[in-house]
């Protein structure tokens, strides 16, 4: 069966490339075509997945998040800007009130914009809420698709080419699959693509401010991140990094202050102008900054795989301290946290312990800020996509288990087979065949615990989905689950944080040795 | 370099997830190559990743839309599960008759069993019409890919010869074919498993086991008999590779394939003589009376014919100029163009050519066939996807076929959630075959040269030889793919926009569509003659049949109607079926007549 293996065969010729893998004729023709093969099998992916119901689909009154952009459309292309954010007797901010920075709202503007053109009465005034029909979710689902596109892809194909530059030919032969695992990405196609949201869209505007940083493009990178900060708010679990990387940058040059007041006027200037609508009064913006910090929804929701959430269980946080000490509290653990990782980067800022630090950064901000959803796991997923090629177990271990985090979500809006689907998906893409196994892939942890942990959480799929939980615990199969990936959160990001300190030691060492 | 210990858990990790996932193909197939290979190199090698790869996918596209096959094909569960066999082929329950051969209905007996087990409903005769249960659907869906096994076993047989890039780009081209995506998983129907069957036989005559070879084709012939297009071709390679050596041994072997093969037929056919009930199964299998030309007009050739001669299709004679064209008359075309490559078979029967000869016999029965669906050019594509790779100019041939193969199914799917679905993977496709029939072509070509320094002069002697090598498109090729993406632009876009009455929300719909009529068989006509033009290598009328004939807009009973219908201005347009095929009901039909 076995004897037409390409192993032995192939190694005699002396070619760059040996191993005629799955990618060769892919990337063959340079990193354009590899990336246009990808990309298209991306977007077939995407379409497929969008056949598949999305968040709160005929589940009246509320509906869910898909109602909630359709919504924003509405608001948006209906009422004067100044109005977005303020409730009023035509803009019920109960009823999904728009809680994203403006960025977001032009996007649902022009998205509105495209649906009145095809489908009016989908975004009508009032008469649409609750709005759902076979053309109308196709064409939220294309406008989703389209951001993808338009945002997401370049972004990557940017990141690539700036990542690969400096690189040499060897280490080229992953790239192709470097691509693939981060386009097919499952947490984030299930999320924008079944339950229904933007994320692509500020994740991608990340990606692509990193891939600035790389190319040395600081006040572009600034540009974009600021961009991505505009779209949605949550996109600051990674502002710390750039503020650390940025910083000890700027410090090592002749002039700091001024670099510094360069990046800091970019900065402003890019807000200024997003938030050009509001800015003409305090009080105008004011309002907007309220929407966007929800306070009053307490400091976790549903059963999101958190230290807060995590440890209510033994400990009633909610109850014991008022929402005002909560906020200080979950401030200064989100602090102390990210410190560590912030300072290393001041200290040595040098590419690769910045994808460190975004992981590190945006880790401690879904495990211990204010009112984290489970969606927000993608942020700490998207820098862990950025290291596969350095941390392929690490990467593989993280969205195993963002996806177990997500699957009571996933679960409710009925996108199991996709789910199933697209991890099957990313496991093959992942074992893709000829690709290069990083030497560095090993695992650190004893094997037969880590097969427990898979096992025991195969079967907590298959419990879930089957048995009714007992009447006294309703809740009681969502919270194994979050204790689960909560545990495996801590771990990875106690490991990720002790590599980036890890990292600065190389460094010092090598400095020291070129010295000598 | 890493101990055993390190790599387990990948494989644990690995054969957890399948056996979570998708099927248990990967239980049987690659658990226990995972043991067997060396540690920390654990991967989904070979076929299996291209297979479960095409899976996932598959299962991605299991809510898709479907076509009235999928009600064919549970009714037709329903029928052998409830029925007598004596009366499969004589119920008239639902207008979706049985008109597949006895070993398809043996089949879907056998997928019965299953299906009673996971909802019974499913397969009540009347209780089930029309059932489209969550499970219903996703049994149905998966027993098509769980059959597509036979499809990926072939393959995986026949591209034994092949090495390295060569062997994955034949996978590719065969298991992520967009044609069995869109035929099988997306309009719902069991070809994969049948294509399989196709390419085990071929692979047994390759490998010179006629016998197995024969037996395989006599028992796909009974589970599709519009397989038997390539009969002739079969049986004159048999006769005259198998049965030589002499009268003696080569009468002793006609007798040993004669009744292989006859016994296969009284296999399926006897059940059914010994209840009597035989000459029933050959009138559903053989109805003359549907048409010549089936549902949306495969690119054959009687379509343009027809349309020329100002002609419909249906029971009626549909050529008002030319003779009435009878099956016999069609029998006899098809035979007709298949002769020379009969000639060729009888004179030198060589196993490595079979394929070709195979394939070819199916392109001249789809080309001139009596009742051809569009379908049946899969029947080529398939085999001729082994051909391919043999050399740049086969490749560049089957480059142009597959990619007009593909897009002459286009109308199977006419929704517009499956628009940029069909749209994405025939892309797909195109950019996969050109990549990689580019880095295979010129990369053998590398290797030549370098294994053949020492025969440089070969470079002299033979310039043909350097340019048979090269995968290059000439303008020709280039010109009439540009053609298929116009006409595509322009039926899907332009077309609707420009000529639809802007205004005509409710009661205009009629005017525009007939508009819609007159203007398609015009602009294709151009477009065809423009094509023909242009280029002569392959067949011409491919290009515009699609707006021709008779259109039929779908106004399915959506609750919005005067949205979908102001949307259907500019989005996806298609006109959809014709009659023969669609005896739909439920939905609202608006036909029109040229």
């Amino acid at each position: 069966m076995e004897k037409k293996k390409k192993k032995p065969n192939q190694p005699t010729k002396s070619k760059p490339d040996p191993d005629p893998d799955i990618w060769a004729f892919v990337i063959g023709r340079g990193t354009k075509s590899a990336f246009l093969c990808i990309s298209l099998f991306a977007v077939v992916v995407r379409l497929a997945v969008a056949i598949h119901p999305y968040s709160g689909a005929a589940t009246p009154p509320k509906f869910g998040d898909y109602e909630a952009q359709r919504h924003w459309m509405e608001i948006t292309i209906n009422l004067p800007v100044k109005e977005w954010y303020r409730n009023s007797s035509t803009n019920d901010l109960t009823y999904w009130g728009l809680d994203y920075p403006p960025l977001t709202a032009y996007q649902s503007y022009l998205h509105g914009l495209l649906l009145k053109f095809f489908d009016p009465v989908s975004v009508s005034l009032f008469t649409s809420r609750g709005y759902e029909s076979y053309i109308g979710k196709l064409l939220m689902r294309w406008t989703v698709l389209s951001s993808d596109l338009l945002i997401f892809f370049p972004a990557v194909l940017y990141f690539v080419t700036a990542y690969y530059s400096k690189k040499q030919i060897g280490e080229k032969s992953s790239m192709a699959w470097h691509i693939a695992i981060i386009l097919l990405n499952p947490c984030l196609i299930l999320i924008d693509h079944g339950h229904f949201q933007y994320n692509s869209i500020s994740l991608g505007l990340t990606i692509a401010a990193v891939a600035a940083i790389f190319s040395d493009r600081d006040l572009f990178g600034s540009v974009l991140f600021s961009l991505a900060l505009n779209h949605k708010q949550m996109s600051s679990y990674y502002a710390p990094a750039f503020f650390g990387y940025l910083l000890g940058k700027c410090l090592r040059r002749r002039n700091p202050v001024f670099e510094i007041s360069k990046l800091g006027l970019v900065v402003l200037g890019t807000f200024a102008i997003v938030w050009s609508p509001y800015i003409y009064s305090a009080d105008a913006s004011l309002e907007v900054l309220s929407r966007l910090a929800p306070f009053e929804r307490g400091i976790y929701e549903d059963y999101v795989a958190n230290f807060w959430c995590t440890t209510s269980v033994l400990m009633k946080w909610k109850r014991l301290f008022t929402t005002q000490s909560l906020k200080l509290l979950s401030l200064a653990a989100t602090i102390s946290t990210f410190l560590p990782s912030t300072i290393q980067l001041i200290l040595l800022p040098t590419k690769q312990s910045f994808l460190y630090g975004l992981l590190n950064c945006s880790f401690s901000f879904y495990l211990f800020s204010f009112q984290v959803h489970e969606k927000s796991i993608l942020l700490p997923l998207l820098p862990a996509s950025l290291l596969a090629v350095e941390e392929p177990f690490i990467f593989r271990w993280l969205v195993y288990y963002a996806l177990l985090s997500m699957f009571p979500l996933l679960r409710r809006d009925d996108l199991v087979l996709p789910y199933i689907a697209l991890y099957g998906l990313f496991v093959l893409l992942y074992y893709a065949p000829g690709r290069r196994m990083d030497k560095r892939e090993t695992n650190f942890l004893g094997s037969t615990l880590q097969s427990l942990l898979l096992a025991s959480s195969l079967i907590l799929h298959i419990i879930y989905m089957t048995v009714t939980p007992p009447e006294k615990y309703p809740f009681l199969f969502e919270a194994i689950i979050m204790l689960f990936c909560f545990s495996q959160f801590v771990l990875i990001s106690v490991y990720s944080n002790s590599k980036q300190w890890a990292l600065s030691k190389h460094i010092q060492v090598d400095i020291e040795k070129k010295s000598l | 370099m890493t101990s055993i210990a390190t790599s387990s858990p990948d494989d644990i990790l690995l054969s957890d997830v399948a056996n979570l996932h998708v099927s248990p193909r990967t239980r049987l197939s690659s658990t226990p190559k995972a043991m067997k290979k060396p540690p920390n190199h654990w991967r989904i090698s070979d076929i299996w990743w291209f297979a479960l790869v095409a899976t996932a996918m598959k299962l991605l596209l299991i809510p898709a839309y479907r076509s009235t096959d999928f009600e064919v094909h549970r009714h037709w569960l329903a029928l052998t599960h409830s029925l007598p066999l004596s009366r499969w082929y004589s119920d008239t329950t639902s207008p979706w008759t049985l008109d597949y051969p006895p070993f398809f209905a043996y089949f879907e007996k056998f997928l019965s069993f299953f299906a009673s087990l996971v909802d019974p409903t499913m397969t009540h005769l009347h209780k089930g019409l029309n059932y489209t249960s969550p499970l219903t659907i996703l049994f149905q869906r998966l027993s098509v890919i769980f059959s597509d096994v036979l499809l990926i076993y072939s393959t995986r047989k026949l591209s034994k010869d092949f090495k390295g890039t060569g062997k994955f780009l034949m996978w590719a081209l065969i298991i992520w074919s967009p044609g069995l995506f869109i035929v099988d998983h997306l309009h719902f129907q069991y070809n994969g498993f049948m294509l399989g069957m196709l390419l085990l036989s071929l692979s047994y005559l390759e490998e010179g086991r006629d016998v197995m070879g024969g037996f395989v084709f006599a028992v796909l012939l009974c589970f599709k008999h519009l397989f038997a297009v390539a009969a002739p071709v079969y049986f004159v390679y048999l006769f005259r590779h198998y049965c030589r050596g002499g009268f003696v041994k080569g009468s002793g072997r006609l007798v040993v394939m004669g009744s292989v093969v006859l016994a296969v037929f009284a296999v399926a056919y006897g059940p059914f003589v010994y209840y009597g009930q035989i000459q029933q199964v050959f009138r559903r299998m053989f109805p003359f009376g549907r048409g010549l030309c089936h549902a949306y007009w495969a690119p054959n050739f009687w379509p343009p014919t027809a349309s020329f001669t100002g002609g419909l299709v249906g029971d009626s004679s549909p050529f008002a100029v030319l003779p009435t064209i009878t099956p016999l008359i069609t029998l006899i075309t098809v035979l007709l163009a298949i002769s020379p490559c009969l000639i060729k078979t009888w004179r030198d029967p060589q196993p490595r050519m079979v394929t070709r000869w195979v394939a070819y016999a199916y392109t001249c029965g789809f080309l001139f066939g009596w009742h051809v669906h569009e379908k049946a050019s899969l029947h080529f594509v398939i085999p001729l996807s082994i051909i391919a790779l043999k050399s740049a100019e086969d490749a560049k041939h089957y480059f142009f076929l597959s990619i007009v193969s593909c897009y002459s199914l286009f109308p199977l799917l006419f929704e517009a959630q499956e628009y940029p679905i069909k749209v994405s993977l025939l892309l797909l496709h195109a950019v996969l075959m050109w990549f990689g029939f580019s880095s295979h072509f010129s990369k053998s070509k590398a290797g030549k040269a370098s294994s053949s320094v020492l025969r440089k002069d070969d470079k002299f002697k033979s310039p043909n030889a350097d340019g048979d090598v090269k995968f290059v498109l000439g303008w020709y090729g280039k010109a009439y793919l540009l053609g298929l993406f116009v006409v595509e632009i322009w039926g899907q876009f332009l077309h609707p926009i420009i000529f639809a009455a802007p205004e005509s929300v409710e009661g205009n719909t009629n005017e525009s569509s007939e508009v819609l009529g007159i203007e398609a068989a015009k602009e294709s006509s151009e477009v065809l003659g423009i094509e023909a033009a242009k280029s002569r290598q392959s067949r011409p009328e491919k290009v515009g049949i699609k707006e021709q004939g008779e259109v039929k807009i779908p106004r399915s009973s959506k609750p919005d109607k005067r949205s979908l219908e102001t949307s259907l201005k500019s989005l996806p347009l298609k006109p959809s079926e014709i009659i023969g095929n669609n005896k739909e009901s439920s939905s609202q039909e608006v036909t029109f007549h040229q």
